[in-house]
């Protein structure tokens, strides 16, 4: 669906991302780990196009990425960032409705469609009773569950999240994943989630990929993927791994 | 004062010049002994002690150096600034200096400055250098007249100064006989075209004006240079229209495209410079206008 | 769609009392219907093109904020703090200059002064990680207050015929209103409103995050060089017209976000309609309220504009 090969992205001189190849096909999850600065955001922002590569090529759907405009891309691919404050009054759901900027004209206003998806993206994220609430009154938490939302009302079937968990609590962080998930199984979505957390990675990802200066150092299945030797090159930390008791997938647990 | 000028002085582009080669001779400071100064009272009410001999003088405003050279303090006069441009000997060249040093370095015994200067700043540092500063500000034509008299005493040159106010008087006189009796024009004294300034009450020109045989309709507007609407300028429907002329200020404004001066083509140039300022070459302009005013009296019979 | 509606009829009518309050009232008593030919001069030649200048005036002003500050993310952007209403005035000094009677080169210098006030105020702002508030007020107010000492200078310095005034350049006077004025700035306010609510949309998106706009499907460079080059435009002509009247850009549309919310498609062209309104009646009390002297209307609108950037400012 959405595949980057031996992609490299230059600022400046200096080189952030080398040789970096990742496929996301539907109905799986890629979890991307790494320290700060590996260069996991800058592989999201190459894999819509945002940012320009130097070297390789970014294919949707087998054709280069560069053949699409950026509403046709949009349609496919949707990106969940970091929640911002904004210097403006929003309403929840004038938020998600943004969402569905690519499937409109210049002069045109939401129609039907577009009220239904925004509708039911707002109602997985459990926002509905927020919905009339400005932007600016919720929580850091609350708003990057809009922020998924907004993602899911513009329907693109490759789901692209930069550390959507960054900012909540333990209850949203699952219920993000869940989303994620249920998209992925239920509707053939393919999602690339950027984390911190291992062991939601571990749970909820069919792959991982670790990064480190810019490079893919290591990928594959979780469990084959997430073991100390592994983790101590890419973090710098001692860990033990061993089995969560209830869902049966790896468990990280880091030694102080 | 020219309205543009005005501002120009008002602003920071005063620049002050020197005699080239002049040497300096310090200026007497010891004023130990009362006889050898005089108290002068200045526009401002302040009691200004000068020596009885005075023989370095500097003016910061042009209309102040036509005086000194009008009652014959010209040779005193050893700086002035770049818009002192009458008489020809006034423009010495053109050098930028800081102006304060400037003018303490030329060791004047009297600075004259006009209240459109704007020196109040360093009036104290002139002060605390014993250099006297004298104000004169004149609202009138007779206070013009009055500070060439006091002008010339200063400078020691009184009976030239009155002599030359006589002059001016006689000449006033004569234009207030020729357009005695006739029919007072009705006038509008256009100081800047676009936005449209006139002159309003405490504006100097209306004198010059009446005396010259006109009323200038703007008078009763309070300030000195309002910024007229043009809507009162169409219904004022003067029926001459005098022009302060310098640049940007040639042409009556269109709100006076169907008045009675634009029609019968009653619309005055007079020099900004002998019109606004204050000083000897107004009695010029007061001819010029009365001329324009009133041309039958000064037909030759 | 409904609401959207309600609201343009809602300030149309503000407008339309607006205008009649300004037409009714002057300096001296006016009436089209008068048999008295001076009475219908004054209103003809000298109120009627002057209050309708000033319509569109504050029209241009005011969309040109709405848009500028949707772009930059700022509801403090506005052309007069960013600096390109006096680049607009200072294209306009130039073309008096230089080239004295030619009427076009006025705007065409006008539209060239504020296009290079942008970018430079851009440029000034933007930094790797993006554009921030501080940084653009911070440009905005460096740009514009280098280009009013400029504007000064040169106004006392040059001195050159035809020149008007720097309080007309740097404070907006209608005073000096022609019919070929008022054509130019209806023209280029009705073209520039259409062209800047064609990109409300993304602006809504834009006013978010410049990030977002990209992934949700915004050209990002071409929105940026469509809403510079129209607020360019309009503004560009206003200020030929006019003088740079300042805080219109600023209030206008931050009290139409109060009072309808942010989304663009209604703010930006509602803008220039309540702009509009705010223009003509500021230019009622410049022109009646020390009669028959005047006031520049920008007087006016800093009054009342200034507290106001002040309290905007405090709250962010």
């Amino acid at each position: 669906m959405l595949e980057a090969r031996d992609i490299s992205v230059k600022y400046g001189g200096t080189t952030i991302l080398a040789d970096a190849s990742l496929r996301l096909s539907p109905g799986k999850i890629t979890a991307i780990v790494g320290a700060n600065g590996a260069g996991k955001t800058t592989l999201i922002k190459a894999l819509n196009g945002a940012v320009p590569i130097s070297a390789g090529e970014i294919l949707l759907d087998g054709k280069p990425i560069d053949s699409f405009s950026r509403s046709q891309i949009a349609r496919e691919v949707s990106v969940v960032a970091q929640e911002t404050e904004s210097r403006f009054p929003v309403t929840v759901r004038e938020f998600v409705l943004t969402g569905r900027f690519a499937y409109g004209s210049p002069f045109g206003w939401e129609n039907a469609r577009d009220i239904e998806a925004a509708e039911r993206a707002i109602a997985d994220c459990e926002l509905v009773e927020l919905s009339g609430r400005l932007m600016n009154d919720l929580s850091g938490g609350e708003r990057q569950r809009v922020v998924l939302a907004r993602a899911l009302a513009s329907e693109g079937h490759v789901l692209l999240l930069d550390e959507p968990t960054a900012n909540l609590d333990l209850a949203n962080q699952t219920l993000m994943f869940r989303l994620v998930l249920e998209r992925c199984k239920k509707q053939e979505y393919a999602a690339a989630i950027i984390t911190h957390d291992l062991n939601l990675a571990a749970e909820f990802a069919d792959e991982v990929v670790m990064m480190a200066k810019g490079r893919i150092v290591h990928s594959g299945k979780p469990e084959e993927i997430l073991n100390a030797t592994n983790i101590r090159e890419i973090f710098s930390v001692e860990v033990i791994l061993d089995t969560n008791p209830s869902s049966g997938k790896a468990r990280v647990t880091q030694v102080y | 004062m020219r309205f543009s000028k005005f501002k120009r002085l008002v602003g920071f582009a005063l620049v002050l010049v020197a005699i080239a080669g002049s040497s300096c001779r310090p200026s007497s400071t010891d004023d130990s002994s009362a006889s050898n100064t005089r108290i002068f009272k200045d526009a401002l009410g302040r009691d200004v002690s000068l020596p009885r001999d005075v023989k370095r003088v500097v003016s910061l405003a042009p209309n102040l150096t036509e005086i000194i050279y009008a009652v014959g303090g010209g040779d005193k006069l050893v700086g002035d600034t770049t818009y002192c441009d009458f008489p020809e000997a006034a423009k010495f060249g053109d050098t930028m200096n800081p102006i304060l040093e400037s003018i303490i370095a030329l060791h004047p015994d009297v600075v004259f400055v006009s209240t459109a200067s704007q020196i109040e700043a360093f009036m104290r540092t002139l002060a605390v250098r014993n250099i006297a500063v004298y104000v004169v500000d004149s609202k009138s034509v007779k206070d013009v007249l009055v500070s060439m008299i006091t002008i010339g005493d200063i400078l020691g040159t009184k009976s030239e100064a009155q002599s030359a106010v006589a002059g001016l008087e006689r000449r006033i006189d004569l234009v207030r006989s020729s357009v005695n009796g006739r029919p007072i024009r009705r006038v509008f004294i256009q100081i800047s075209k676009e936005p449209l300034f006139t002159a309003g009450h405490d504006a100097y020109m209306n004198e010059a004006v009446r005396i010259a045989g006109g009323d200038s309709v703007t008078s009763g507007i309070p300030g000195a240079y309002p910024n007229l609407s043009r809507e009162t300028a169409l219904k004022l429907d003067p029926d001459a229209i005098v022009i302060s002329d310098n640049e940007g200020n040639h042409e009556p404004n269109s709100a006076f495209a169907n008045s009675a001066a634009v029609k019968n083509g009653e619309v005055f140039r007079i020099n900004a410079d002998l019109f606004s300022r204050p000083g000897p070459r107004v009695v010029d302009a007061i001819e010029l206008i009365a001329r324009d005013l009133h041309p039958e009296a000064f037909e030759p019979k | 769609m409904k609401r959207a509606a309600k609201i343009v009829v809602i300030l149309l009518a503000v407008l339309s009392a607006a205008v009649a309050a300004a037409l009714l009232f002057g300096a001296e008593w006016a009436s089209p219907f008068s048999q008295d030919p001076g009475q219908r001069a004054i209103f003809f030649d000298i109120r009627l093109p002057r209050v309708l200048l000033g319509a569109c005036v504050g029209a241009s002003l005011a969309v040109a904020g709405a848009a500028l500050q949707a772009l930059l993310r700022n509801p403090l952007a506005e052309p007069y703090l960013l600096g390109v209403s006096n680049g607009a005035a200072l294209g306009t000094m130039l073309a008096f200059v230089v080239f004295g009677n030619y009427v076009f080169a006025r705007p065409l210098l006008a539209f060239a002064g504020a296009a290079a006030a942008s970018v430079l105020v851009y440029s000034l702002a933007k930094t790797r990680a993006g554009m921030n508030v501080e940084r653009l007020v911070l440009s905005g107010v460096i740009v514009t207050t280098f280009l009013s000492s400029v504007i000064i200078m040169l106004t006392t310095l040059l001195d050159a015929a035809r020149l008007r005034s720097f309080t007309f350049w740097l404070l907006g006077d209608l005073s000096q209103a022609t019919w070929s004025g008022v054509y130019l700035s209806f023209g280029a306010a009705v073209i520039a409103t259409i062209i800047l609510t064609s990109q409300a949309r993304a602006l809504n998106l834009m006013m978010l995050g410049e990030r977002d706009a990209v992934d949700f499907g915004v050209e990002v460079g071409r929105v940026r060089l469509v809403v510079f080059g129209a607020s360019s435009l309009v503004v560009g002509a206003a200020v030929a017209a006019s003088g740079a009247v300042g805080y219109v850009g600023l209030i206008v549309p931050h009290l139409l976000r109060l009072a309808v919310g942010s989304d663009n498609r209604i703010v930006v062209p509602m803008s220039a309609i309540a702009g509009a309104a705010f223009v003509v009646l500021a230019d009622l009390a410049a022109r009646v309220a020390i009669a028959p002297r005047e006031l520049p209307v920008g007087a006016i609108t800093a009054l009342l504009g200034a507290p106001l950037f002040v309290y905007l400012l405090r709250k962010n």
